[in-house]
């Protein structure tokens, strides 16, 4: 069952990005709402996948961004930041979703393929344009 | 991801992709890169389910490219050998690797130990997809006597039937051959539909000689470098922006079922596609991507 917006929840997902480039939000200042799907470990980056996506507010969906980008931070990494922007995921979440067959696909290896090569590519959300 | 995983004596078929183990995705894993997988006297055939329907029977949780045996994405000392790998209607095996750099957050967790993988790394940046070896495979044929499995064609998968040893895959060996520092994988000693090396396919559309296919698998272990082969790594980044239907001749591929092997269709595809990367090879776009490159690495 999805756990709806808490206020006053904040993720523990090392805050967030950076300001570079409008990639994200400050990690003074967490969300303060819950991704989408089942929430284990106080995240729901592992499970979210998605149908959840589809069923969630924009709120959410960039919480549940926030959220698996921190989870996908190394330790080590004093911040948070990553070659794929938000608005970046956000897209390809919106573009691979929308298909019928992805209903269980989840967010977390999708996101971590694309920011594998997030810096090698150009345009928001979008591959290095190939004819 | 793990490091020393063997896989031996085991029926591998009717999956979307046989194996898969990726570096790539495994954000700042302990044993950061995969190393020393070993794969052996399996057979690995008709791995061509499609998951990516209207209503699956199965639901994907990854995305896997339809058609394939083996996956080895930023795999390093892999041993692939005396499988028999076939009917796998896109490739047979697939190594690409994946620059420290682009691996998530940065690269690995903790140390990487120097020397047990590239040379040079972890200082020079290139972990992965060094000292892979290939061999003594025999690929795109079917053993004599050999039946498939009742619940070869569950969940609608499709393969070769009928008693011909000749089961083609789409491609044997596809390669990413990305970076001149990935050194030494090879691949020898393996024999295709024919029984002899030289029906061996592979490493897949474009790389070096981009004009004058068909290319060439190195078999010399000590001199086999990457190539720097940009309309592969242009394809693999399309790859990782997960399933979608877009269907340009350089689009990653991986969400369709492949025609059969040897059909009209499948000729035609093989032909359009290696003609649209070899101009890619040779474009501006792959020039530009080549020194966006360069500037990642160390």
């Amino acid at each position: 069952m999805l756990v709806l917006a808490a206020a006053g929840v904040a993720l523990p997902a090392c805050g967030a990005n950076d300001d570079r480039g409008g990639s994200g939000r400050d990690r003074d200042h967490p969300v303060d709402i819950r991704g989408v799907g089942l929430v284990r470990g106080n995240s729901t980056a592992q499970f979210a996948n998605c149908r959840d996506w589809r069923g969630g507010s924009a709120k959410r969906r960039y919480a549940t961004i926030e959220d698996i980008r921190g989870q996908l931070t190394p330790q080590t990494s004093e911040t948070a930041a990553s070659d794929l922007s938000d608005e970046q995921a956000y897209k390809i979440f919106q573009h691979v979703c929308a298909a019928r067959f992805s209903d269980e696909l989840r967010l977390y290896k999708l996101y971590a393929r694309a920011q594998a090569f997030a810096s090698l590519t150009t345009d928001a959300g979008e591959a290095y344009p190939v004819p | 991801m793990g490091n020393a995983v063997r896989i031996t004596r085991n029926h591998v078929y009717g999956n979307m992709t046989g194996i898969s183990s990726d570096t790539f995705s495994a954000a700042g894993h302990p044993g950061f890169p995969a190393d020393s997988s070993e794969i052996d006297h399996n057979f690995i055939y008709a791995n061509n389910l499609d998951l990516y329907t209207e209503r699956p029977p199965v639901a994907p949780l990854v995305g896997v490219p339809i058609g394939t045996g083996i996956v080895y994405p930023g795999m390093s000392d892999a041993r692939v050998h005396h499988n028999w790998i076939f009917d796998n209607w896109r490739n047979g095996a697939m190594l690409f690797a994946v620059p420290d750099a682009l691996a998530n957050g940065g690269g690995a967790e903790g140390d990487i130990f120097p020397g047990v993988s590239c040379p040079g790394a972890p200082a020079n940046g290139l972990s992965t997809s060094c000292g892979n070896r290939f061999f003594r495979n025999r690929v795109g044929r079917a053993p004599k006597g050999f039946r498939f499995p009742d619940a070869i064609d569950m969940f609608r998968n499709t393969y070769t039937a009928g008693a011909r040893q000749k089961k083609p895959n789409g491609n044997d060996f596809w390669w990413g051959e990305l970076f001149s520092t990935n050194t030494g994988n090879c691949w020898f000693g393996n024999t295709g539909p024919d029984g002899t090396a030289a029906s061996v396919t592979g490493p897949g559309d474009a790389g070096r000689l981009p004009g004058a296919p068909p290319q060439v698998l190195p078999s010399d272990c000590g001199n086999s470098v990457g190539n720097d082969a940009a309309a592969k790594l242009a394809y693999l980044i399309d790859c990782g922006n997960g399933p979608d239907n877009d269907a340009g001749l350089t689009d990653c591929d991986w969400w369709t079922r492949p025609a059969r092997p040897g059909s009209p269709a499948a000729m035609s595809t093989v032909l359009s596609r290696a003609r649209a990367t070899q101009e890619f090879e040779r474009s501006p776009e792959a020039e530009a991507l080549r020194k966006r490159l360069a500037r990642l690495m160390p």
